[in-house]
């Protein structure tokens, strides 16, 4: 090293960047050849894959020789409007992740129209699941940024699933498989995969159910032993975790769980949860539109035996014109009171309002101080990061 | 309380109490190793001097009660946190020979939390500095052209932050 009269050993140093954010060592790199040699294999343990980045790791590129010490992927698969486009993205770098042997984590944001958030994630699962990395991913995220139906899907009173209309001919096509070859893929995630993020992409079996699409079946595919933080935007958890659904998963170590739910449906209650996610630490729920969370969403009997903090919707009662009790931060109160577990030590309740500054948050907080007492607070017109995005 | 003497590279002896230098867990496996009692010969410290002893010393002094440091963190787990305690701050306001020497020493006697802080300084040293300020810091010499500083920066932008 080119430091003064006594230096340091690499390993040291090592240990020295371990202590920087990603900026400081981007700095650092850029100080002398010594300091970019140093911090190369440091900085691109999380790679950022793009045309440019993807050339210089495959074989005959200035980083090939690094491709070793990627530990975490991430790539946008943006076509915009055209979806074929999209496809071919994520195609090709899903051939190329095999550079990479120690992943252990992945991300994936991708736009796409409605049919795209499902099939999309099938051909990224199934391209991946025959690299030898695939038993060791710990983290995955599949982001879908929902797009409108372009002008290349024309809107269509045809409720056929796209797969199998003419023009859906084309998506398979770009995806390399067969209609056939979708329809029996059974789906799986990694099998040790600890952390998900699964943002608008609604999976769905088609051996379980071919109307499919409206169907969000991801809990039954996601591994549930090993899963221990677990995040998703979907339309609709409820179905699946009502009592009487055979199918309801279960899985026993996930600690933490953020939901983001994007449109309304039916009845489900937080008790229901609970026997899905027995071990749940910190909860987390947000709703695009108010009215999905009813009163009778939080009533019954607490069954959350390890839940520490949670954050709610702020509950409406329109569903249950018997419940007489106002939305307010007293009965608020009192209702988690009555929620008998020890560890609970934090509740929140949280509107979304729309502003002139964006959405804003009312709510009340609510925290234990001593056995059985808790002292609460309301707040209005919050524009703090929740912590949902 | 039984008494050891360390000897350093310019051939200083220093007397320590045993508790203070089996901080350091080469000379604590050291002793093991020799059944306990080196209360008449000095353990030769060859790689550290008189003066980055003494400062060593002094460190293992004030931390001698602390509990043993944690068992080795996950390389990917987060970050870790800068935060240095105060006396420690102090006790590293030091030319940045002293504080070379200082990690270096910590790094042979291994003793982990030691190095931690010398670490944590040095990294404090860069936190928030442009490549040209870090140069400055520590007496770097740019070797690279323009062109080549560019190329670094378009490909940094392939590390996810």
């Amino acid at each position: 090293m080119p430091l003064n009269s006594v230096s340091l050993p690499p390993e040291l140093y090592l240990l020295v960047l371990s202590y920087l954010p990603e900026i400081d060592v981007r700095s650092f790199s850029l100080c002398s050849k010594a300091c970019r040699d140093l911090t190369i294999p440091y900085l691109f343990r999380s790679l950022k894959l793009c045309e440019a980045s993807l050339a210089a790791f495959q074989a005959g590129g200035s980083f090939h020789s690094l491709r070793f010490k990627v530990r975490h992927v991430t790539f946008r698969s943006l076509g915009f409007s055209d979806v074929l486009k999209t496809i071919s993205l994520a195609r090709q770098y899903c051939e190329n992740l095999y550079l990479f042997p120690e992943l252990i984590g992945l991300r994936i944001q991708f736009l796409a129209i409605i049919e795209l958030r499902s099939l999309l994630p099938i051909m990224i699962l199934r391209m991946i699941s025959t690299c030898a990395f695939y038993k060791n991913i710990k983290s995955l995220s599949l982001e879908c940024t929902r797009l409108p139906r372009s002008d290349w899907i024309p809107p269509s009173s045809d409720t056929t699933p796209i797969w199998s209309r003419k023009d859906g001919g084309l998506i398979t096509q770009a995806m390399g498989l067969t209609l056939e070859e979708l329809q029996s893929t059974k789906l799986s995630y990694p099998p040790a995969l600890e952390h998900a993020v699964l943002q608008d992409v609604v999976y769905f079996d088609f051996q379980k159910d071919s109307k499919g699409l409206d169907n969000p079946y991801l809990f039954f595919t996601l591994s549930s032993s090993t899963l221990k933080t677990l995040k998703i935007t979907a339309p609709g958890i409820a179905l699946h975790l009502r009592p009487a659904s055979p199918q309801r998963p279960v899985f026993p170590n996930v600690e933490d769980l953020v939901i983001r739910l994007e449109t309304g449906f039916g009845e489900w209650h937080l008790a229901d949860l609970a026997t899905g996610f027995p071990n749940l630490q910190t909860f987390k729920i947000d709703t695009s539109h108010s009215t999905d969370i009813t009163w009778d969403v939080y009533a019954g009997e607490w069954k959350f035996k390890k839940l520490k903090r949670a954050r709610l919707v702020w509950p409406v009662h329109v569903w249950i014109p018997s419940y007489d009790k106002r939305v307010d931060l007293e009965n608020l109160g009192q209702m988690v009171r009555n929620w008998t577990s020890s560890e609970l030590q934090e509740v929140e309740f949280v509107k979304r309002k729309k502003s002139y500054i964006g959405t804003v948050y009312d709510g009340c907080r609510f925290e234990r101080i001593g056995e059985g007492c808790w002292e609460g607070e309301s707040y209005e017109g919050q524009s703090s990061d929740l912590g949902y995005d | 309380m039984s008494t050891i003497k360390l000897l350093s590279s310019d051939n200083a002896e220093l007397a320590v109490d045993k508790e203070v230098a089996e901080r350091s867990i080469l000379i604590k496996n050291m002793l093991e190793d020799v059944g306990g009692d080196m209360s008449d010969q000095a353990i030769p410290i060859p790689n550290v001097n008189e003066a980055v002893l003494r400062k060593v010393i002094e460190w293992c002094e004030h931390h001698k009660s602390d509990p043993p440091p944690p068992a080795d963190e996950d390389s990917d787990s987060r970050k870790k946190s800068t935060d240095i305690e105060e006396w420690d701050q102090k006790f590293m306001q030091v030319d940045q020979e002293m504080l070379f020497e200082i990690i270096l020493a910590a790094n042979y006697l291994d003793i982990k939390p030691l190095l931690d802080v010398g670490c944590k300084t040095v990294a404090n040293m860069i936190k928030g500095k442009s490549p040209e300020e870090i140069r400055k810091t520590f007496n770097i010499q740019n070797d690279f052209t323009p062109e080549e500083e560019d190329q670094i920066r378009r490909e940094n932008e392939w590390a996810e932050e």
